[in-house]
């Protein structure tokens, strides 16, 4: 078996064109049989996804490989489970969320420990630079950036989702189970609210 | 077709349009109307600019390649294994915990057996060993005296044991006599025992005199 698999992975080439967006399932498959080379080739494929998407979220290069790591242990434990009502992308995505959301409320848990701390020893720390500030420098990008960190989270990843993962908008009603109109009514107020802070700043 | 709807409604329509949700109709009618409505183009033409800065904002934040993720780190194997330790270490944790409340449960009941026993010998201690004490006292002390008394011809066991108010097989017991014929000139030992203070002695003499009153009482 693993043979037969080597042999796949040098010729693989078509059969990775061939898996890559019509049908995961053969490859799931072999993941659940124990397939080393299968579980390979999946992680390969969707890691970069998973990582922008946990990236996306949580803004730390750190967090997101941990995420990351965390995602897929958890996908290839619970691989058995997977059944095909939504596709497997909109599955690997929806886990990848709830990772990444009960990290957020762990590191957020943290920074409230962290503030009572400095509060009783009244230490002032200073928050170093975040390194998004100096990456931008367009002051429409600066403007819209705040904004979008600023929307609440519904709003927020729909949008991430929508723009920087280019999903559809049924995939996205996947991942996040809830209904089309729902997506279509959270992208419509949150583009309305981005629109605005960059108009706020042109009049200015 | 100029004024079809309003701008809110164009609004809606611009927004589906952004989503990739508008059919080809819906959209003419749409184009038509932007053509026709500066607002709404202005209004379209904003949207778009922000779409453009978001994409360009987000590429930059976030296009990041992934930091190699080591298969080892979440080989299956490593996951069973784990699951497996896990699965060991609850069912340990399970049998050490029904290990230590068995030992309690039996370590209690033996206390409380231990208990038990001690309360009753301390009860009965009291009691019987005196009891005892004074029955064994009875019978190991049978300092009788005895005095002699020689048969006459008119003497008959019966006769004897009612005048020294001993009893007939006390006499016979105490002279090793192997019948109770007795003879003429015969000597006989008869024990006169002193009154022991035993319980038994005393208990007849409360108890009898009740028995007595209410038997004196009934026919009278």
């Amino acid at each position: 078996m693993t043979l037969n698999m080597k042999i796949f992975s040098l010729t693989g080439v078509k059969y990775g064109d061939h898996m890559n967006h019509a049908d995961p399932s053969w490859l799931i498959s072999e993941c659940i049989a124990g397939n080393e080379d299968a579980i390979e080739t999946l992680v390969r494929q969707y890691e970069t996804g998973v990582f922008k998407l946990a990236f996306s979220i949580c803004n730390d290069l750190p967090e997101a490989y941990e995420i990351m790591q965390e995602t897929f242990i958890a996908v290839l434990r619970s691989l058995r489970s997977y059944q095909e009502k939504k596709t497997f992308k909109a599955w690997l995505y929806t886990i990848t969320i709830n990772t990444a959301r009960s990290h957020l409320r762990k590191s957020r848990l943290t920074e409230k420990l962290r503030k009572a701390l400095t509060s009783i020893f009244l230490v002032e720390v200073q928050k170093s630079s975040t390194p998004e500030e100096a990456v931008i420098q367009n002051e429409k990008e600066a403007v819209l950036w705040r904004a979008l960190n600023n929307l609440d989270e519904r709003h927020r990843l729909v949008i991430v989702l929508k723009y920087f993962h280019e999903l559809s908008v049924a995939e996205i009603s996947q991942i996040l189970s809830i209904r089309e109109g729902t997506v279509h009514s959270r992208l419509h107020t949150a583009r309305e609210r981005l629109k605005d802070a960059l108009e706020f700043l042109n009049r200015e | 077709m100029d004024m079809q709807f309003t701008h809110t409604e164009a609004h809606q329509l611009i927004q589906y349009n952004l989503d990739h949700a508008l059919n080809s109709a819906k959209q003419k009618t749409l184009f038509a109307h932007l053509q026709e409505c500066d607002a709404c183009r202005a209004y379209a033409d904003g949207m778009y600019d922000m779409e453009n800065v978001l994409h360009q904002v987000m590429n930059k934040q976030w296009n990041h390649p992934p930091l190699p993720l080591s298969i080892d780190s979440i080989r299956p194997q490593n996951i069973f294994q784990k699951s497996a330790h896990s699965l060991f270490g609850l069912r340990t944790a399970l049998i050490s915990i029904v290990v230590v409340a068995f030992s309690f449960l039996i370590w209690q009941l033996r206390t409380t057996v231990y208990d038990s026993s001690e309360q009753i010998s301390l009860s009965l201690a009291p009691v019987p060993t005196p009891s005892i004490q004074l029955s064994t006292a009875s019978i190991e002390s049978p300092k009788c005296e005895w005095s002699l008394h020689k048969v006459d011809e008119l003497d008959t066991l019966d006769s004897i044991a009612q005048q020294y108010s001993v009893s007939k097989d006390e006499i016979i017991i105490f002279n090793k006599m192997n019948s109770d014929l007795i003879y003429e000139t015969m000597e006989l030992k008869i024990p006169q025992c002193n009154p022991t203070p035993t319980v038994t002695a005393h208990m007849p003499t409360t108890t009898l005199t009740p028995i007595l009153e209410l038997t004196i009482d009934t026919p009278g």
